[in-house]
Parts: C-alpha cells; sequence; structure tokens
C-alpha cells in the first residue's frame, strides 16, 4: 500500500543501546535466568503457584493483559482499513507490531506458564469445544499467523531490493538461497495487497472473539470469583474494555518511541484518534458501572476489602478520570498531558485483567494467599523488556516508522 | 443472563451499524448435555466414619503414591484440615460442631474429602483438550497424555480439587481422585477407600441407588441426618454423596447453586460457535463495511 | 665426602629416627613408654569374645511337644478353622422388632449357657480379602455374653428367614461382601463387625475403640524393604533399620529394654523415682548384681557392646532391633559378648525378615534368666516356646504371643514383677477377664467371683509353678570355689553344685508360697544397710491380711545364702565374670582349691565389684568400698507367679482349700439341697493331683491335700466359711449349719 512508502527503517538514524536499552537487557537477562530456574526446578520452584492458586502474575499480565493492550493493532487496522480513516495510516504499522510482538510473548509467556511446555501443540490435535480456553487459544494462534501475514509487506519492503547484493559477495550457496527468498518476498509484496482485505477482517473477527473469550475463561468458576467481577457480561466487558484501550495504546508506545528515538511525533493524527477513545472508553465505563449497579453489588466496594479499593481504583484512575481528562481539548493536543491519560486508561486495562485474574479470584479453600514470587515478577519484567528490545530492534531496521523527525526536516 | 455473550454479539453489530444476523434462538438449545445414566457413585455417611485415615492409606496405595511425611496412623495429622493434593487424593479432616457425646466429650465429625466426579464436571468443561472426561462409570477421568498443564481445570473446579506436581519442570501432572478407574472398570471392583474402610462409611454402589439408599437411611432413622443429600443436586449432582449428622456448612461443606458450572459457558461457546454462524456473519458485516467504506474513499480520492 | 653432604645426611638421619619414635610412641600408647606404672586392664574386646565362644548359635527350638509330636495350639488352631468358613449368604431374614422377637420366643430364648464357640477368631477371609493391614482379633465370645448379661440379641440381632435357623446364627452367615448390588445397604463383614463392635464400646463406654486396641498391624514385607550389603556388621543392620525408624529408636532409648532402668511405681519409697534397675542399683540372690559383670549379663541386652560402667547409652548405634523382632528364630547372641550377636549369623536374611517378637524374642532371655533355662523365674522356661495347653493355657491353647498380654507402646512393655523395680505399665488377669471372671451365670460363678476381692486369679488357676520343667529355689554361694567336688544329680536331672556357683536346689511343679500383696514391694538394693543375723529379704510383696487393697498371691520363693560386707553391712557385689573375677582366679588353679585361695579369689572379687557399682551409682551415699571382710548371709527374694495358667478345669476347687466343705456337707449349708446340682461334686471338682502325677509330675506332697493356701498362716483364723472372712467378720457359715440330705 502506498501509504506506508514514507516509513523508513531508523537504522543509522539514533543509537540503539541507549541508557534505557541496555537497562532492558539487563532485566531479559535476569529474567532469563529465571526461567531457566523454570525448567530445572519446575514452577514451583521460581513462583508463589499452588494448589489453590493455579493462576498467578502471568495469567493476569502476560497474557491477559498482553493481549488486551495488543488491542490497537486490529483497532487501528480495523479503523484505518476497514473504515477507510486512512489518515491513520501511520500508526497502523507500528500499532501492528505492537500487536504482533505482543502476541508472540503472549505465547512465550504461556509456554513457560503451562507445566508441560513442550506439549503445547496439542490443542491443535485433541478438540475440546467446550471449552473456554480451547477458543482462546484456537483465535490467539490463528491470529499471530494473521499478524504476520498482515506484518509481511514490511519485511517484504524491506528486503525484497539489494538483499541479495548485500551478499553479493558470499560463497554461492548463501547467494543462491539469498536469492530464492528475494524472489519469494517479491513475490509476496507484489501480490499481497490483493488478499490483504481477508486478513485484516480475520484479524477484527478473531479480535473480537478471542478478547472476549478471555472474559468468559472465568464465568466457569462463579463460586470462586468475587461478586465485583463475577458478571455474566465479563466477555462483553474484556472487549470493550479491549477495544477502548486500543488507541490509548497506540498513543503510548507512539510517544515513548518518538522521545526514544527523538523523532517527531505525530500528534495531529493521536489527537484526532484518542476522540474516538471517548466514545469507546464511556462505552466500556457505562457498561461497567451500570453492571455493578445492575446486579446491586457496588456496595461492596465501599466494604474496605482489598477487592471493594481494588475495584475503585480500576475504575477511577483507570476509566473516570481519563476519560473526564480526555473531554478537554488541552489534554488531547498536547503531548504529555495526552500522554499521561493514556497511561492511566493502559494501567486501568492491566488493573482490571490482573482485579479478574487475582484478586477476585478466591479459592473456597485457600492453601496460601497469593502475591507474585520475586522469580514471577522476574520473569513477567524480563518478557516486557525483550518485547520493548524486539520493537526497538524492528524498528531500527525495518521500515515501521514514519521518521518524520527532526532529523528528516532538518 | 445465559445469553449474554449472545447479547453482546448483538451490541458488536449493532455498533458497527449493522442488524443482528444471527438465528435467535439458536443457543438455547445448544447445550445438550446428560450425565451418564448408569454411573457409579459413592455415599459418605459422615455420622459413621471414625477418621481412622486408613481410606487414605488405601488410595496411597492403590494409586501408588509417595510414602507420606506422617505415617497414616498419625492421627495428630487431624488437627490440621489437609486439602488433597499431588500426593493425597483423599484427606479426612476433624470438624468439632459443638455437639457432644454420651461421655460429654466434643464429638468429632470426620469428612473425607475427594475428587466429587461431578455429574457436569467444571473441570471436563474447562480442559483446552479435553484431558478430562466423564466416563459412562461415573469417573472423571484424567488422560496424562493428552494435558498440556494449563490448570485451567484447578481454576474451574468448584471443590478445588485437582492438584498439580509443581516440582516437576517438564513433565508435572494434574493429580486428583480417580475414583479408581481401573479398579471399577472391572466387574466386581470396588474403590480402594471404600473398600478398605472398616466401616463403611463409604458405601460404593450406582448413583440412583446410592441417593435411595440414603433417603432410606433417613427415614429409618429420624433425626439422626440433616435431611439433604449433598452432591444429589449441588453444581448438578455429583458421583460422590454425602449424609450428614451435622449441618454441612459446619463441617467445610461449601454452599454451591444446583446449576453446573459449565452451563453458562458452554451455553456461550455453543450458541457462538454453532456452524460458527457468529464468527462468519461479522466477517461478512465487516467486509461490507470495508467496500462501503473504501468506496467511498476511492470516489473521494477521484473527485480531489 | 664432602662437608655439606655429611651434615645433610645426619640430619636426616636424626630426622627420620625421631620420627619413628614418634610413630612408636603413638602407636604404642604412654603405657608402654612408662612401663613402671601399673598394667591398665585389657580393654574388653567383644569380637575376640565372640570369636573365642566357639559352639555354633544354638538352633532355634523345634515346634514339637515334649513327647516330639508336632506343637498344635488346640483351641487356637479350632478357633481359625471356624473363622475361615464361608456359610452360604442369608438373603433374607425375619422382620421384626427385638419385642417381637422376645415374644415369639418366650421361653425358648437362648442362654448364656447354651454357648458353644466361647473363644472366636475374627479372621474370616472376606475380611482380608478387602484390605489385609491387620492381625486377626481374638474374641472372648462367652465374656462378652457375660458382660450382656446373657443378653445374645444384641449382637445377634437378625434371625434368618428360614424356619430352622439358628436364632444366633453367626455374623458371616448375612455379612460377607461389602455393596452387594442385591442387597443395597448390607454391610460386609468387616464393617459389620468393627460396627457392631466399636458402637457397642462407644455405647457403653467400655471396651476399645483404637485400631491396635484390638488388633496388631501387620508387618510388611521387608524383603524389599531392607537395603543391606550382603554379610552386614550389627551396627550396619541397626543403621539400615533406623533409617525409616528413628522413632522407634527413639522411643527405646528412654525404654527399659534399653536403659535396663526406669520408673519403679510400684517399690516402696521410690515410687517418684525413675533410675532404679538392674543397670545400677538391684541386687538379686542368683548371679548378684550387673556392675563389674557386664559382657556376660549384657548378652540379653538389647544393645550391643555394654561391656563396663561407660557404655553412651544415646548412641542409638547400638540398639539390637534384631534380638526382639527377628522371626527366623536364628538370631542369638554370644552369651559372653557383651550383647554381640555370634558371627557366623546371616544378618541380612535376619533384618530381611523382621516382625513381631514372638515367644522365642522374649523367651531367648526371659526364660533363660539366671544363667540358664528356667533357673530364675518359677513361671517361665524354655518349655513356653512350645507349650502344652495344659502348661499354659494361653500360650499353648492359644498361642499367645507375650505382648499380647504385655500391652507395649512405643517400645514400652507393660508388665512387672517383683524382681526388678523398673515398670512401665502394669498388666492383670482382669484387665481382659473383667472384675467377675467366672461369666457362667451359675450359683458357682457368683460364689467364684467374690473371690476376686480376695485372690489373684493366679493363685486358684495356677496352683503349682515350676509345673513342666525344674526351677531353682535355693543357691548358696558360699560353696562355691570347689573344684574338686562333683555335682551329683537330682531327681530332675539338674546338678547340685557348681563350682563356679557353689550349691543348688531344684523343683518342680512346686506349691507356692502364698502371701497378702496389695502391688507393692519392699527392695534391699544396693547401698541399703542390712541385718546379717537374719534372713535379708531382698524383695517382699507389701500386703496384710487387713488391708482391703491386698489380695493373696502365689509366690516362688528363692531362697540362698550369698556375701555381705561384715564391716559397712551392705550386700556385695562379687566380680564374677571376666579378667580378675572370681571365676577366671579360681579357674586357673589347680584342683582341689584350698579354702584360703578361695578367700582372696573372694576379697579381689568383692573389690572390683564394689568399686565398678560406685562408679555406676555415683549419687549412692550407702555404697561404701569393700571394707575387706565379708560374712554369708541367707536371703530371700519373691518372685511373682503369672504364667503357666492352667486350663479351668485344673484350678483348685472348693474343697481343697476349705475344710468346711472337704467333708459331706457341702453348699447344703446354706443352699437347700433340691436343685438339681450334686452340691457334692460340684465343690470337690478342682485341680487333679492324681491325673499330674500320671503326667509325671513331681506333686506326690500334693495329692487330697486340704487347707492348700493354709488361713491360719494368711492371718485368718481358719477356714473362713466357718470362722469369717477378713473383712466381714460374720462367719460365713457356721449358724446356718442346716441339716444336709
Ligand atoms: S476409612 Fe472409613 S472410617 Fe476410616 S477415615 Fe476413611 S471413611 Fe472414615
Ligand atoms: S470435583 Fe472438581 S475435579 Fe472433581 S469432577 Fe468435579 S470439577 Fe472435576
Ligand atoms: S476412589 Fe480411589 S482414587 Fe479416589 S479417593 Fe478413593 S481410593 Fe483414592
Amino acid at each position: 500500500m502506498s501509504a506506508h512508502s514514507h516509513a523508513a527503517p531508523l537504522q543509522g538514524k539514533a543509537r540503539f543501546w541507549s541508557p534505557g536499552a541496555l537497562v532492558m537487557a539487563a532485566l531479559a537477562i535476569t529474567g532469563f535466568m529465571f526461567v531457566v530456574a523454570r525448567y530445572i526446578g519446575g514452577l514451583g520452584a521460581v513462583s508463589h503457584l499452588s494448589q489453590s492458586h493455579p493462576w498467578g502474575l502471568w495469567i493476569g499480565v502476560d497474557v491477559a493483559s498482553g493481549v488486551a493492550l495488543a488491542a490497537g493493532g486490529f483497532t487501528t487496522a480495523a479503523l484505518a482499513h476497514i473504515f477507510g480513516r486512512h489518515a491513520y495510516e501511520p500508526v497502523v504499522r507500528p500499532a501492528l507490531l505492537t500487536a504482533l510482538l505482543g502476541y508472540v510473548f503472549v505465547s512465550l509467556a504461556l509456554v513457560v506458564d503451562i507445566g508441560r511446555s513442550w506439549a503445547i501443540w496439542k490443542p491443535m490435535i485433541f478438540w475440546n469445544p467446550n471449552s473456554v480456553l480451547f477458543e482462546v487459544a484456537m483465535c490467539v494462534m490463528i491470529y499471530t499467523a494473521v499478524l504476520h501475514a498482515e506484518f509481511l509487506p514490511v519485511v517484504a519492503e524491506r528486503f525484497a531490493n539489494g538483499f541479495k547484493a548485500s551478499l553479493a559477495n558470499r560463497s554461492w550457496p548463501v547467494v543462491a538461497i539469498a536469492e530464492a527468498a528475494e524472489g519469494l518476498l517479491a513475490f509476496l509484496n507484489r501480490n499481497l495487497g490483493k488478499v490483504m482485505w481477508v486478513f485484516i477482517i480475520a484479524g477484527v473477527v478473531l479480535s473480537c472473539m478471542h478478547q472476549s473469550g478471555l472474559g468468559s475463561l472465568l464465568l466457569i468458576a462463579p463460586t470462586k470469583m468475587h461478586a465485583l467481577w463475577y458478571t455474566p457480561i465479563l466477555p462483553l466487558l474484556f472487549l470493550t474494555s479491549a477495544i477502548a484501550v486500543g488507541f490509548p495504546m497506540v498513543v503510548f508506545e507512539n510517544t515513548l518511541v518518538s522521545a526514544s528515538f527523538d523523532l517527531e511525533d505525530e500528534m495531529d493524527i493521536l489527537s484526532r484518534m484518542v476522540r474516538i477513545t471517548i466514545v469507546l472508553l464511556g462505552i466500556y465505563g457505562a457498561l461497567k458501572i451500570g453492571d455493578v449497579v445492575a446486579r446491586g453489588v457496588w456496595p461492596l466496594i465501599f466494604d474496605g476489602s482489598v477487592q471493594g479499593r481494588s475495584f475503585a481504583v480500576e475504575m477511577l484512575f483507570g476509566v473516570i478520570i481519563p476519560w473526564v481528562m480526555l473531554l478537554f481539548p488541552k489534554v488531547r493536543n498536547h503531548r504529555t498531558p495526552l500522554f499521561i491519560a493514556s497511561c492511566m486508561i493502559v494501567g486501568g486495562v492491566i488493573v482490571n485483567r490482573m482485579n479478574v485474574f487475582l484478586v477476585a479470584f478466591q479459592p473456597p479453600y485457600p492453601v496460601q494467599s497469593y502475591f507474585p514470587s520475586v522469580g514471577e515478577l522476574a520473569i513477567t519484567a524480563g518478557f516486557i523488556a525483550v518485547l520493548m528490545l524486539a520493537y526497538r530492534f524492528t524498528v531500527y531496521y525495518l521500515p515501521v516508522l514514519s521518521p518524520a523527525g527532526k532529523e528528516a526536516n532538518s | 443472563m445465559e445469553l449474554n455473550r449472545r447479547r453482546f454479539l448483538g451490541l458488536t453489530g449493532a455498533a458497527l451499524g449493522a442488524g443482528a444476523l444471527g438465528k435467535p434462538n439458536r443457543a438455547s438449545a445448544a447445550r445438550n448435555y446428560q450425565p451418564p445414566p448408569d454411573a457409579f457413585g459413592c455415599l459418605v455417611d459422615l455420622s459413621v466414619c471414625v477418621g481412622c485415615r486408613k481410606c487414605e492409606q488405601a488410595c496411597n496405595q492403590v494409586n501408588h503414591l509417595p510414602e507420606p511425611q506422617r505415617p497414616f496412623d498419625d492421627l495428630t495429622v487431624l488437627d490440621d484440615k489437609r486439602r488433597p493434593d499431588a500426593e493425597a487424593f483423599t484427606v479426612i479432616n476433624r470438624y468439632y460442631t459443638g455437639r457432644r457425646d454420651e461421655r460429654n466429650q466434643m464429638a468429632p465429625t470426620f469428612v473425607k474429602v475427594q475428587c466429587m466426579h461431578c455429574q457436569d464436571p467444571a473441570c471436563a468443561s474447562a480442559c483446552i483438550v479435553g484431558a478430562l472426561t466423564k466416563k459412562p462409570n461415573g469417573a472423571v477421568h484424567y488422560d496424562v497424555t493428552k494435558c498440556i498443564g494449563c490448570r485451567y481445570c484447578m481454576v474451574a473446579c468448584p471443590f478445588q480439587i485437582p492438584a498439580y506436581e509443581y516440582h516437576d519442570p517438564l513433565t508435572p501432572r494434574v493429580r486428583k481422585c480417580t475414583f479408581c478407574f481401573e479398579r471399577i472398570s472391572k466387574q466386581g471392583g470396588k474403590p480402594g477407600c471404600a473398600q478398605v474402610c472398616p466401616v463403611e462409611a463409604i458405601t460404593f454402589g450406582k448413583r440412583s441407588e446410592l441417593i435411595k439408599l440414603a433417603k432410606r437411611k433417613m427415614a429409618d432413622d429420624p433425626g439422626r441426618y440433616q435431611p439433604q443429600v449433598y452432591g444429589e443436586k449441588e453444581v448438578g449432582g455429583t458421583s460422590w454423596l454425602y449424609i450428614s449428622r451435622e449441618p454441612f456448612a459446619k463441617v467445610g461443606f461449601l454452599k454451591l447453586p444446583h446449576q453446573p458450572m459449565p452451563h453458562l459457558t458452554e451455553t456461550i461457546q455453543h450458541g457462538i460457535f454453532s456452524y460458527m454462524w457468529a464468527p462468519l456473519s461479522l466477517f461478512a458485516l465487516l467486509g461490507g463495511a470495508m467496500a462501503v467504506f473504501n468506496r467511498k474513499r476511492d470516489q473521494g480520492e477521484d473527485k480531489s | 665426602m664432602s662437608p655439606r653432604r655429611k651434615k645433610f645426611l645426619t640430619v636426616w638421619l636424626v630426622g627420620v629416627l625421631v620420627g619413628l619414635g614418634l610413630v612408636l610412641y603413638a602407636y604404642q600408647g604412654p603405657v608402654a613408654a612408662t612401663p613402671a606404672a601399673p598394667a591398665a586392664p585389657k580393654a574388653f574386646d567383644p569380637v575376640a569374645a565372640a570369636k573365642k565362644w566357639k559352639k555354633p548359635p544354638p538352633p532355634p527350638p523345634p515346634k514339637v511337644n515334649t513327647d516330639g509330636t508336632p506343637w498344635v495350639p488346640v483351641d487356637q488352631v479350632a478357633a481359625l478353622n471356624r473363622a475361615h468358613e464361608v456359610p452360604p449368604l442369608v438373603v433374607k431374614t425375619l422382620e421384626e422388632s427385638q419385642r417381637e422377637r422376645r415374644l415369639r420366643l418366650g421361653d425358648k430364648m437362648p442362654k448364656l449357657a447354651d454357648m458353644k464357640y466361647p473363644y472366636l477368631v475374627l479372621d474370616n477371609p472376606l475380611v482380608n480379602k478387602e484390605g489385609d493391614l491387620f492381625e486377626a482379633v481374638r474374641f472372648m465370645h462367652k465374656k462378652h455374653a457375660a458382660v450382656l448379661e446373657g443378653q445374645c440379641f444384641t449382637c445377634h440381632h437378625a434371625k434368618p428367614a428360614a424356619k430352622d435357623a439358628s436364632e444366633t446364627t453367626r455374623c458371616v452367615a448375612c455379612h460377607q461382601s461389602s455393596f452387594n448390588p442385591e442387597l443395597p445397604g448390607r454391610l460386609g463383614l468387616k464393617a459389620a463387625l468393627h460396627r457392631q463392635c466399636m458402637g457397642c464400646h462407644e455405647k457403653r463406654k467400655q471396651g476399645p475403640v483404637g485400631c491396635t486396641d484390638c488388633h496388631a498391624k501387620k508387618v510388611p514385607d521387608h524383603r524389599k524393604l531392607v537395603k543391606l550389603p550382603d554379610k552386614p556388621g550389627p551396627l550396619t543392620v541397626t543403621k539400615e533399620c533406623l533409617r525409616c525408624h528413628q522413632d522407634a529408636a527413639n522411643h527405646l532409648q528412654s525404654a527399659a529394654h534399653w536403659q535396663w532402668k526406669g520408673p519403679s511405681p510400684f517399690t516402696v519409697d521410690a515410687e517418684k523415682r525413675i533410675d532404679m534397675g538392674k543397670a545400677n542399683n538391684t541386687i538379686n540372690n542368683f548371679c548378684v548384681a550387673l556392675p563389674s559383670n557386664w559382657p556376660r549379663c549384657t548378652s540379653c541386652h538389647a544393645g550391643y557392646g555394654w561391656s563396663n560402667a561407660e557404655f553412651d547409652f544415646n548412641d542409638q548405634a547400638r540398639m539390637d532391633c534384631l534380638v526382639c523382632h527377628d522371626t527366623t528364630g536364628t538370631y542369638r547372641k554370644v552369651p559372653t559378648a557383651a550383647g554381640w550377636p555370634f558371627l557366623q549369623l546371616d544378618l541380612k536374611k535376619i533384618a530381611q525378615s523382621v516382625g513381631h517378637p514372638s515367644r522365642k524374642n522374649c523367651g531367648d532371655c526371659h526364660f533363660q534368666g539366671g544363667g540358664g533355662d528356667a533357673v530364675k523365674h518359677g513361671d517361665m522356661n524354655g518349655i513356653l516356646y512350645y507349650p502344652s495347653k495344659n502348661c499354659d493355657v494361653h500360650m499353648g491353647g492359644m498361642d499367645f504371643a507375650c505382648q499380647e498380654c504385655h500391652k507395649t507402646r512405643n517400645h514400652k512393655i507393660s508388665g512387672r514383677s517383683l524382681s526388678l523395680p523398673v515398670a512401665e505399665g502394669s498388666r492383670t488377669c482382669q484387665d481382659c477377664h473383667t472384675d467377675k471372671p467366672h461369666n457362667g451365670n451359675s450359683l458357682l460363678d457368683h460364689h467364684l467371683n467374690r473371690h476376686v476381692e480376695h485372690l489373684f486369679c493366679v493363685t486358684c488357676h495356677s496352683p503349682v509353678y515350676a509345673k513342666c520343667r525344674a526351677t531353682k529355689t535355693w543357691w548358696d554361694w558360699s560353696k562355691a570355689g570347689h573344684k574338686e567336688r562333683k555335682p551329683k544329680k537330682d531327681r530332675y536331672g539338674m546338678p547340685d553344685y557348681a563350682w563356679k556357683k557353689g550349691e543348688f536346689v531344684w523343683k518342680e511343679s512346686m506349691k507356692p508360697a502364698y502371701a497378702w500383696y496389695n502391688g507393692k514391694v519392699e527392695r534391699v538394693l544396693l547401698g541399703d544397710k542390712i541385718d546379717p543375723t537374719k534372713v535379708v529379704n531382698i524383695t517382699k510383696p507389701v500386703g496384710g491380711f487387713r488391708d482391703p487393697a491386698s489380695r493373696i498371691y502365689p509366690f516362688k520363693l528363692m531362697e540362698g545364702i550369698q556375701a555381705a560386707d561384715a564391716v559397712n553391712k551392705l550386700l556385695l557385689v562379687p566380680h564374677l565374670y571376666g579378667p580378675g573375677g572370681f571365676w577366671a582366679t579360681i579357674g586357673k588353679t589347680k584342683a582341689p582349691v584350698p579354702d584360703k585361695v578361695i578367700d582372696q579369689a573372694w576379697n579381689k572379687a568383692f573389690a572390683k565389684g564394689m568399686a565398678e557399682a560406685i562408679k555406676v551409682n555415683p549419687h549412692n551415699k550407702g555404697l561404701k568400698p569393700y571394707s575387706g571382710q565379708y560374712q554369708w548371709v541367707k536371703t530371700s527374694m519373691y518372685w511373682g507367679l503369672t504364667h503357666e495358667t492352667m486350663p479351668a478345669k485344673a484350678a483348685l476347687g472348693c474343697a481343697q482349700c476349705h475344710e468346711s466343705l472337704a467333708k459331706d456337707k457341702t453348699c447344703c449349708r446354706c443352699h437347700k439341697d433340691e436343685r438339681h446340682v450334686d452340691f457334692k461334686k460340684l465343690a470337690h471338682r478342682g485341680t487333679d493331683f492324681e491325673w499330674m502325677k500320671k503326667q509325671g509330675r513331681d506333686v506326690h506332697e500334693l495329692i487330697g491335700k486340704t487347707d492348700y493356701l493354709n488361713f491360719k498362716a494368711l492371718g485368718y483364723k481358719g477356714d473362713p466359711i466357718v470362722y469369717g472372712g477378713r473383712l466381714k467378720k460374720l462367719p460365713l457359715a457356721s449358724t446356718i449349719d442346716r441339716e444336709c440330705k
């Protein structure tokens, strides 16, 4: 698609190993060590998971929040491609990349979290259509593939020409392979555009399914869930919140990246985008409030329990305050307040996912209460760090961002 | 309320500016699960159990579980409330409810805890690969060759039964009472625990017969039992049934709804995925939208 | 040779020499370096002692009767055979209430007297099929019926519908396999028994309810569990045992069989003490005392290597598990090696076949006390490995193991003796047989049960002791030392003399000494002042005619002559066994041994014995080193008799004690002679000494004896039937001396 043509790799325009990147690398290495420990001593060695709390931080943050925050991918894609708002094209690629990396890392986190990592392929053979988790797994799997397809043009664009050239002086087998790869990429570059619409729509459909599916996961355990969160419309809430967090997430990463690489941010696009967020977040907030009111459980918010306070934090700082903030053009049009509001929404969704999977989960016979262990935190932090490094690496070498930045201008 | 997921799809559709394409009442008809009619069960009479832990010992033996830290004849173990775990599929817990016996001593009530082998098990519904299944003989059976170790069954089980081998790095198993599946599959076979119980606090038999027996016991000895067969209705019924002299709530039993746990989720699942109607219609809808919006844009571009 | 080189070599040489000297010094020890000091006594070497013992370990006792026929515990076998029957299943029972049943039966209610099987074993294969964790239960059917006052229907709660079926159909007829789908709700045999027993025990607040109160735990097969190299040493075996049974070691560590001392609740003036026993301060008139004689005496210790005062009782590695838990019957300790076993034994095989103790395990020490079979105890000897029913009704008729009466918890074994102060719980016949042991519910039973207040059961039920093998009743140490004296065999074939020990008297089938006994014992312990002019009662039962807690109890009275310190007035501990001991000293001299040599040998033995006794009793103020002068004093000891209970028909009969019933007038003195009972026959029933004599027993003096107990000696004016009891002053029968037909 021609609109992408001004996106370019950042290679040579910024330093890769910034201090932040180094910190990320350190976190990644720490996390990796704990992963090694997990494969030596088992889950019990690094986590506080127990017979009463089988799911912990990894499911709540790495998987559930990871999937939610990757929603930027399908929402922007839907906005730009399906609803034809092509002005938003510049943010589609980074959002897509976020989503792609997000899903890859959700999968990796799952590999670590499930006990029999090597058996992760089994759901493809043994189907249990009754299982919500099965649905989620299938959708995530297919959607990750779709994301790859959607992202392929970027790779193709980068390497379609000159791949061979860069390897010209190598021995003949390397050259032969490079030639073949180049041929394939060129072919894809020429033809992908024609079928891309299928992938784009499929991506949205799959996203809707598994975003809500994640919410259905805990519907099977009504007696174990705190009333503030256990609601039959939990899937709907998960979907609407995922949709609502999509654009703030784009704002979030865009701001971070442009700050990090010292690029011009795309404030005009972003502030236009968040206008839609007001509606989407409004729908989510209204559903959520309506739900606790309709079910009559709202007094529980004020009962002083951890759950009540958690719910209040989630709603107040994650939904209501940022929503009100976004109503003001001053906020929408300025980088810092917009970033803060987006952060709050993103944070709100993370808190919501943690609340649902960890805080609301009250086993009837608690063996011990659950609080994430150092190992769990380190592995989660490590995954996030790797994710950010991978993002950095990708935008460094592939044409993802549109560096309408200072250098380009200057 | 069960149809909310459907309703939200409707909502989604509406938000996208299109009417619902769905066939309205499919979902309710989608779930037609029937528990096995001729299943075995066990009736535990808490007023009979003497808390000897022989059942724990027998369970350990027939399932080849590791030797426990403290021997089975050490009854001080009962001072703590325990839960079944990866190395003990059943445990006995002791409760003092305030009742006094003939010697004016606090009368203990012993409660055997193990998988209830639900008629409509949440664990089996949840399991991503169907490693857990309700067998015709009543056992909820775990097939380790399918399991991937996601522990969703543990999340789902309302009785908090499945336990996990957290310290196995690569091949951890979910562990729970097997209802001695292999044993009871044989003619005349009995579960290890029921067979060893010195006082037949555990009666093994056809579930339907056991419910009758429980009712007969209540009628024969009025006042001895609470008027409830725990497990007859809870979560849609369980293969293991309990009758008790003490109120169930006082001896560690959960108050659970009578509706099977998987009812809501499976209704949703079947509602959406029968013939894949929902995803397909969403796909069509979005495809339409894409066509419309992009044509508009193209036209716009052409104009400019 | 250059001077440098010379210097170098010299230094080398000196260095090597000094080094060698040091090594030699270290190796030989300071004693060798200073030969002027007196030679230290050679430490006891158990392996050498074990090697020196040339004889192989004695084989296990053969499982045969004295006449060589195979031994069979008749009552037990009969009960087991019956237990193993499975009658056809009764499907239908009569539907009637207990009231209706009583009405239906009227006079035909089953009675206690109808009982056919007073003793049952609950050991049906139906029970064992469903998990085999416990041993069979011995069930005293008749006792239960008596306690329930003949209410058979308490247990026999339903009658089979069949017309001719018995009202007291056995449990297994209705209760067979559990969970029979044809009969929902019908309990299986195991549950039926447990519920009936435990339910009733609970309801009546009487009777055991714990698992091991009724049946012993089965010992799992240790063949796979025990992991040992071939030919393991005893310490290796113990280590392997403790790998799983550490708690057992912890329990044994404070138990009497390890400490040889412990609480002495029944010893007068020492009720609160917990440190008395053979290990330190008890003394007897057999081989006298332990200190200085360890390696010989401790060959019966449940440990290895207790050869001197320094033995470390905290060292669990030295516990001997096998001596009590061997089931092969082959395990034996060398008699002189401080508890070490014979080197020839296959300890691996023995360790792999451990189990509950049998009479063999206990008996190897307890039947052999005093240095040989039947020496010490009047009621325990090698016959009891496989006794006839007439010799011991429990062990012979029903194959009791010791611990079935001597209930054991945590390696503390209940039971008490007069000879030793240690007691870890006490047992009486009444624990099982109740305070109304004669449960036939007849008038005779009523009278017999009244006896329980005044007599211990064994007083009547074991009218003679050492009834199957002669025991020592007299031991005169003052005659020891004369190697030239030829021992003569007495009529039981036992020697009357041994130069090492002195003169003996043996007696078989002896009438016990009877005395009042309330359970307490007076003892003379090491360091207690004695009066050498009188007979020293080393142990004496406490009790009296007027003391309601006292009852008449049978004793073996052991008498003898042993040494006392003439100056300090203390019983002396002789150092008998080992280097420098009496036996070694005399053994070295040629026969005949002059009296002076014997005298010197004794002096040396007492000096050493008392020195060692002081070592193990550091806080005993009374103990003094040997003064150098000894004298011979007469001592006596009472030994309780509890074993070798005879079958009921061999108990003393009324007329054997009560002269007033010995003639024509018997029960008719009080009771009208109108019943269908032959009073005379009843009163004259009892132990048949004639018959015993025919069996080869030495009882000719007892035949036809009346006033067997000797009432006057016990404090009565005479036969209490005539002269009145001890607490009730009224004569029982003299005023109602009615005419008898
Ligand atoms: S074996 Fe029977 S009596 Fe013993 S604890 Fe188990 S259920 Fe209770
Ligand atoms: S009790 Fe739990 S584990 Fe057992 S069948 Fe029911 S849901 Fe499954
Ligand atoms: S049925 Fe079998 S697996 Fe379950 S508790 Fe009983 S013995 Fe254990």
